[in-house]
């Protein structure tokens, strides 16, 4: 398990609505206008040609017509206004979770079983009774497996080792902050911005924080710290939803991203993103000329990736995906008090 | 609410008399099984930690009197729900899927089976937990020091609401009668376990969610005060106002809604901000009391109105705003509540003006049957009496027969300008 502490409610949800702004927390009269919002997911049960149940994630319940298959689901997010569709047959939920409860080793990992979670929706979704709107994976993606996702905790983040990120108000005062520490016995601790306001004397204040005073404090108290990000949260905010290739290599070189340390595996990423951005470029610059090229310089790219990257890992790019997934979602309530 | 042993001894009673400081008029404390009976069923109610004497030490000295919760399973953000590990790997006692495989329940990255309501194993395990536990609780408590000791699981799992339906084990290889192997029967079991021990002098209550049957449960509302806990905050106004009414109108002893303050860690975090509204609203629908859960961090909780050292935040100051709001609304014909405080124990009104509905969308909305079964904001039209008495404006009543409270159309408490009908009609005014 992972142990959280040191989160005031304020900067827990500051932080979980960067990257998951459909969590955002609400008041309930606020359900209204959130109702009235475009956006969400639209979750339906059908069984032939009906839909028997739908209820959308802003506006609960909602009653649909008739079932045209999976080629309709785009027309049914469209109606719907809503960002993702998932459709399901009527009973695969129970069933997926009965199979699900049913092939689960009480004595297996964690990861383990939810692997088993993943592969029984894959069989779902092969068995046409799971579709979900957009594809945002491809079909042909291979189950990871717990080699793989132990490959990725540590290339992310080795034993011993801590890695943070400090957000900043546009004054430079702390906005939020997370310090995750994975000891030598692999337990996680996630540590919240009320321990650097103990460990470290301003840290609340405006410019009194670096990158290198929080390295020096982790390595002091925890861990030594196998990457930390200090950026401005709106900059990160509009940097996971950006698009373009090159984006965050251009804010670290240009300093508005302190990346520090910067490990191989983001130093791979940046690199690779930083080329694709320079190539882009050159293609518009140059017109048609570099078209030519393209496929192989693609396939450089990725070959230059390729030995230290989460996406040569994983099979996919996990920012990229992220960032998919965060420009049709919905943004979470602007305001913010520090008494939030 | 405060699960005083995720915190240091030696910090429980500041952070009690800190909450009593903010207005918070009494304690509930958590048992958590899992804590008290580690590795196996014998019961530690005497470590540091786990000390049901020194908990009660630290309640007496903030004057605030207290409930215990028991479970077996009474908070959503721990490991299993609380539930100790040996239970949850002893095959006689989990539920089983249609597949005969575990009913599993994800908790964030962790997974846990459900445990099986026809399991006279686990029914075994729970009394034996219930009957140890109120026996520590009787030898460190007295019965003035305790408002009541709660029994039930209060939350509703995450995934299969209707999980006790959807149970295969098989019923043949257990005994007892069918309507035992419900909710309903499991409950009433645990009271009656609760009260067996405790006796006549302590109260036992019961804790559940307001989906469960209402049948079943105007049944127990009848015998027993019943502890809700309160749809999330995102449900809506109307959602929340639906589901307190309507608890409120099924437990005629008195209705107890728990409110969130913060979220688990795997849970939609909650601002303060939005989680004061829901207490603003859930007041309005009628609850007796509120439980602010959980009041300290730590233990999978985040956010909190304590830090996980037993400190006060700074986020604390929109409780305490909110409690003011409620002490400036005094019943002018029930003196017997001088100071309701926070927890507004035995007051039973609604400290919302007309402005307030309005912002929830309430007031365009009276006659919507989703609000509940008796209109909840009728103008004084049509009741000669309290026009007489307040004149024209906006009369709130939580129940046809029980309270009522009066503001202006301008959103200001007015005193009656006669008396109404002695116990039916609570007129509410300004202080």
């Amino acid at each position: 398990m992972i142990e959280v502490s040191a989160f005031d409610s304020r900067s827990w949800h500051r932080l979980i609505t960067l990257i998951a702004p459909g969590m955002a927390s609400r008041a309930p009269h606020e359900s209204q206008r959130r109702a009235e919002s475009r956006g969400g997911l639209l979750l339906l049960a059908f069984e032939g040609d009906e839909i028997l149940h739908a209820i959308h994630s802003h506006r609960g319940a909602v009653t649909l017509g008739a079932w045209n298959g999976p080629l309709g689901l785009e027309k049914l997010a469209s109606d719907e206004q809503s960002a993702f569709v998932i459709a399901i047959s009527h009973g695969a939920l129970g069933n997926l979770l009965d199979r699900w409860g049913a092939r689960i080793d009480p004595t297996a990992s964690r990861a383990e079983a939810w692997l088993l979670l993943l592969e029984a929706i894959r069989e779902d979704i092969e068995a046409k009774k799971l579709h979900v709107w957009p594809a945002l994976l491809g079909e042909s993606l291979p189950r990871p497996t717990e080699a793989v996702l132990s490959a990725v905790a540590n290339l992310v983040l080795p034993r011993d080792r801590s890695a943070f990120v400090a957000l900043t108000h546009p004054d430079g005062s702390l906005d939020t902050f997370a310090a995750l520490v994975r000891s030598r016995d692999d337990s996680l601790q996630l540590l919240g911005p009320e321990c650097l306001y103990s460990a470290i004397p301003g840290a609340s204040l405006r410019g009194q924080l670096s990158a290198s005073k929080i390295g020096s404090w982790l390595r002091q108290a925890h861990a030594p710290p196998h990457w930390g990000l200090m950026a401005s949260y709106e900059l990160v905010h509009g940097l996971l939803r950006a698009g373009e290739d090159g984006a965050w290599a251009r804010s670290i070189a240009a300093g508005e991203v302190v990346v520090e340390p910067m490990p191989p595996f983001v130093r791979a990423a940046v690199g690779t993103s930083a080329v694709r951005g320079a190539f882009s470029t050159a293609r518009v610059m140059t017109g048609g000329i570099f078209e030519r090229f393209s496929p192989w310089i693609e396939s450089a790219i990725q070959r230059a990736g390729a030995l230290s990257t989460l996406e040569s890992l994983l099979g996919f790019d996990p920012t990229a995906f992220i960032g998919t997934i965060l420009r049709r979602s919905s943004d979470s309530p602007a305001t913010d008090d520090l008494d939030d | 609410m405060v699960h005083l042993s995720s915190i240091a001894p030696e910090r429980w009673e500041p952070a009690l008399l800190a909450l009593a400081a903010l207005g918070f008029d009494s304690v509930d404390i958590p048992l958590i099984w899992a804590e008290h009976a580690l590795q196996t069923a014998e019961l530690d109610f005497d470590s540091p930690r786990l000390s049901l004497k020194a908990m009660a030490s630290a309640a007496r000295a903030a004057k605030l009197p207290v409930r215990l919760r028991l479970g077996p399973r009474p908070v959503q953000h721990l490991e299993a729900r609380g539930l100790p590990s040996w239970i949850v790997k002893d095959e006689g006692c989990l539920a089983r899927n249609v597949r005969r495989g575990a009913m599993i329940e994800p908790q964030g990255l962790a997974i846990y089976p459900h445990p099986s309501l026809f399991s006279q194993q686990y029914r075994a395990c729970v009394s034996a937990w219930i009957r140890g536990a109120s026996l520590a609780i009787r030898q460190a408590f007295r019965p003035d020091e305790l408002l009541a000791v709660v029994v039930g699981d209060g939350t509703t799992p995450f995934m299969r609401g209707d999980w006790i339906s959807q149970d295969h084990r098989a019923p043949e290889s257990e005994r007892g009668a069918p309507e035992a192997k419900t909710l309903g029967g499991y409950l009433v079991d645990l009271a009656t376990t609760a009260r067996s021990v405790l006796g006549s002098e302590y109260s036992v209550e019961l804790s559940t969610t307001s989906e469960s049957d209402s049948s079943v449960f105007a049944a127990l509302g009848e015998t027993f005060s019943l502890h809700y806990c309160s749809p999330f905050s995102s449900a809506g106004a109307r959602a929340l106002w639906s589901s307190v009414h309507a608890s409120t109108a099924r437990a005629k002893l008195g209705a107890h809604v728990d409110v969130q303050c913060g979220s688990p860690v795997w849970g939609r975090p909650l601002r303060n901000r939005d989680a004061v509204e829901t207490a603003r609203c859930v007041l309005a629908a009628g609850a007796q009391s509120i439980t602010v859960t959980m009041a300290c961090a730590g233990a999978g909780w985040i956010g909190g109105l304590l830090d996980e050292h037993g400190v006060v935040r700074s986020a604390c100051k929109r409780w305490h705003d909110l409690f003011g709001d409620v002490e400036n609304v005094l019943p002018a014909n029930r003196p017997e509540i001088a100071h309701p405080g926070a927890r507004l124990e035995g007051l039973g009104f609604a400290p919302l003006a007309r402005g307030w509905l309005a912002r929830y969308d309430l007031l365009a909305h009276p006659e919507e049957a989703a609000l509940a079964s008796d209109s909840l904001v009728r103008s004084t039209e049509g009741y000669p009496l309290l026009q007489r008495a307040v004149g024209s404006g906006v009369l709130v009543q939580n129940d046809t027969d029980r309270v009522m409270q009066v503001s202006d159309s301008e959103g200001h408490w007015r005193a009656p300008r006669e008396p109404l009908e002695p116990g039916k009609f609570c007129i509410l005014q300004a202080k």
